[in-house]
């Protein structure tokens, strides 16, 4: 490196001033980060993969329940506990990315699995005999498989092999397929004695719950890094689910469901992803060796 | 270009999908009208839709003073939201259906459980319930253990009552004030073992045995019927109430088979339904030929078997017009703990469609009626948790009620 920037000065002579001189010693050791007038190597398309994690909450609008009380004027009693950010989600799809000038736009359509729960708690009792009392706790988990296509803007903060990026964007989501699963687990002190239960799990397809789209707004973090021409990518998203999911019109007609006392309540879905790019570029400067423009 | 096509199409759909999400009424759902009272059992009787959409149920729950189950009203919104309830006093109890509407009164029938007599009780659909009407012939003789009550015009109703000192089933035509128009009694039996008769009605009213199918309605040329216990049997007993004529009777096998739902059709046409120890027949147009002297057996009537359904299942029957159609409604309960509901063409007796409601915990149907916006609620009783009688409503809105009778 050192020994390339001493043929330069040899060649043209000292660059003048200290700014100058440090902007041609930089040029010569890092040849990629020249910039170029020239609209090809300013331009870079990258495809590759990516697979990852993510963890969903769903925050409830507005409440909704088949039961009805006749003797707790709380409504509140039968809303819905919703655990956030716990249940791992995967997803994995495709990359494709217009680079020019520092700035990107992504196209990464993915196969997207959210997964939220909630509970609900329920009590019946017997003001004249302790003993006849019954807990329930009725456990919802959901699974929810989306073909997603976000549409992302990056800016590279540098371009060195090390990149730190931001991203916003956007996204469309098709539901391919949503399931339940309703465990009921409960403690029965009328039975003699305080007797811990748990039902079989009812796992129901729920895919009328649910309307097909889903949009949202995303932003994140990244952080890439090229080992040769390939370039692996890490990145941390967050979406923001801009519509409500639950289908309205369905929200009573699964006998399963809605038999045991649930419907759901109208939804939106926020997500943290994590997930690994792997990528190669389109476009190559043939120099003594192919090099990817960047 | 084509990318931008494709993006505007995705969006394009995803609006459309998200922008129609919405419903201006709901008029489908599913209501569980729990109460966190261990040990108190709720049951509907009948249901009415109320001038401002809402529902009145009546229904029937324990009370502390009483054999007979007591007269409970519940009144919920147009949605289903329960609104408020009410347990009669002790006074009276054993709420008897029809809950039977005339204008926006509503009327049903109950007993005294001191004097056991019939009572007719109006109430308001904002569940205001007037003083117990006493039933009584113009000679002061009560009509004892209503059973089934049913309107038979705008100002007359049927009221079915049990005479325990003299063992008959007595048929009363009386009009909304109480009064007693025509009354006639019919011997349940004479010489014979009447306790083997008496102790399933007995049961039946303190709800310690099975709820029987006792009916009340209108046939042919004036005649009126009853489904009840007629000389040693349940039967369908087709009568005059303005002359001692010997009654045509359907008879059953002492109490074990009979007649679980009749309505008129034409002629000697009835839809029908009919249990025989256990098993349960749907006949949608039962040729019911019978007359004075010539007595018939619902066993030879035949039908569709259901063995799905409940032995000896509760089965509710009603003529409706649904989405333009003459439809004979068959509601009942099955094995599997859900209600199902049948459709059948009035004219041919054909099975149009079917559709089932309620699961995971067991539901079973109590009665049903046809909505403002042609729908249909339908109320029964579902065991919370397993355990907890609960009233339950299902409301199924026109496109719904569209897919019952398209077979969907």
């Amino acid at each position: 490196m050192l020994s390339t920037a001493a043929t330069a000065w040899a060649e043209h002579g000292p660059p003048r001033g200290p700014k100058a001189r440090r902007k041609a010693f930089f040029t010569q050791c890092y040849p990629g980060e020249e910039k170029s007038n020239d609209p090809f190597e300013k331009a870079q398309w990258w495809i590759g993969f990516k697979s990852g994690a993510s963890l969903t909450q769903a925050v409830p609008d507005e409440r909704y329940t088949p039961f009805s009380s006749t003797d707790n004027p709380d409504l509140t009693y039968y809303h819905k506990e919703y655990v956030d950010f716990k249940d791992w989600g995967a997803e994995a799809g495709l990359e494709i990315t217009f680079f020019y000038g520092g700035f990107s736009a992504s196209f990464q359509p993915a196969y997207r699995r959210h997964r939220f729960t909630y509970t609900n708690d329920y009590q019946w009792f017997d003001t004249e005999n302790d003993q006849n009392t019954l807990l329930l706790r009725y456990t919802q988990d959901h699974k929810l498989d989306y073909l997603e296509f976000p549409l992302l803007f990056k800016y590279d903060f540098t371009r060195t092999a090390f990149r730190p990026s931001v991203f916003l964007g956007g996204y469309i989501s098709t539901l391919i397929e949503a399931q339940k699963t309703l465990t009921i687990n409960g403690t029965d002190f009328a039975s003699g004695a305080q007797n811990e239960f748990v039902n079989e799990e009812i796992i129901v397809g729920a895919r009328d719950l649910f309307i097909k789209s889903q949009v949202g707004l995303m932003g994140g973090i990244g952080l890439s890094y090229n080992v040769g021409n390939v370039r692996l990518a890490l990145q941390g998203l967050y979406r923001y689910g801009l519509n409500n999911i639950t289908d309205v019109k369905n929200r009573y007609v699964n006998n399963r469901l809605a038999g045991a006392g649930d419907a759901l309540d109208d939804l939106k879905l926020r997500n943290i992803s994590v997930t690994l790019s792997c990528l190669f570029p389109m476009r190559f400067l043939r120099t003594g060796s192919f090099r990817a423009v960047d | 270009m084509k990318k931008y096509i494709f993006w505007l199409g995705c969006w394009a759909l995803a609006a459309c999908d998200i922008s129609d999400n919405k419903i201006e009424v709901l008029d489908r759902f599913v209501r569980i009208y729990d109460n966190a009272t261990f040990n108190r059992a709720f049951t509907p009787v009948d249901i009415q839709q109320t001038p401002d959409g809402g529902y009145l149920i009546l229904g029937e729950t324990e009370i502390s003073d009483a054999v007979f189950p007591g007269i409970y009203l519940m009144k919920v919104d147009a949605e289903g939201n329960f609104l408020f309830d009410q347990i009669l006093p002790g006074d009276y109890a054993f709420p008897v259906g029809d809950l039977m509407r005339v204008g926006e009164q509503y009327y049903f029938f109950c007993l005294q459980p001191v004097s056991l007599i019939a009572h007719l009780v109006s109430v308001d659909a904002g569940g205001q319930v007037g003083t117990p009407i006493p039933i009584a012939d113009d000679e002061g003789n009560p009509v004892y253990y209503p059973m089934h009550a049913s309107l038979i015009n705008s100002n007359e109703m049927l009221l079915l009552g049990y005479d325990k000192d003299n063992q008959e089933s007595v048929l009363t035509r009386l009009n909304l004030s109480g009064t007693v128009q025509q009354k006639r009694a019919y011997s349940i039996g004479i010489g014979g073992d009447v306790d083997e008769v008496e102790e399933p009605i007995i049961n039946h009213f303190t709800r310690n045995g099975r709820k029987f199918p006792f009916l009340t309605g209108v046939g042919a040329g004036g005649q009126v019927f009853f489904n009840g216990f007629y000389n040693f049997t349940f039967s369908f007993v087709l009568t005059n109430l303005g002359n001692e004529d010997e009654p045509a009777v359907l008879q059953g096998v002492a109490d074990g088979a009979g007649l679980s739902a009749a309505l008129f059709l034409e002629n000697n046409t009835y839809a029908t339904a009919r249990f025989s120890f256990g098993q349960n027949y749907i006949l949608p147009q039962a040729d019911i030929q019978v007359g004075p002297g010539n007595p018939g057996s619902s066993e030879d009537l035949g039908g569709n078997t259901f063995p799905e359904l409940n032995p000896n299942a509760t089965i509710k029957l009603k003529r409706l017009s649904l989405a333009g159609r003459d439809v004979l409604l068959y509601a009942s309960d099955t094995r599997a703990g859900q209600i199902i509901l049948l459709a059948y063409d009035t004219v041919s007796g054909q099975l149009i469609g079917s559709t089932y409601l309620g699961f995971t915990n067991p539901y079973e149907v109590a009665s049903f009626v046809k909505t403002a916006d042609e729908g249909l609620a339908v109320v029964g009783t579902t065991y919370v948790a397993g355990r907890f009688p609960r009233i339950c409503l299902f409301k199924l809105n026109a496109d719904e009620v569209g897919q019952l009778l398209s077979g969907n």
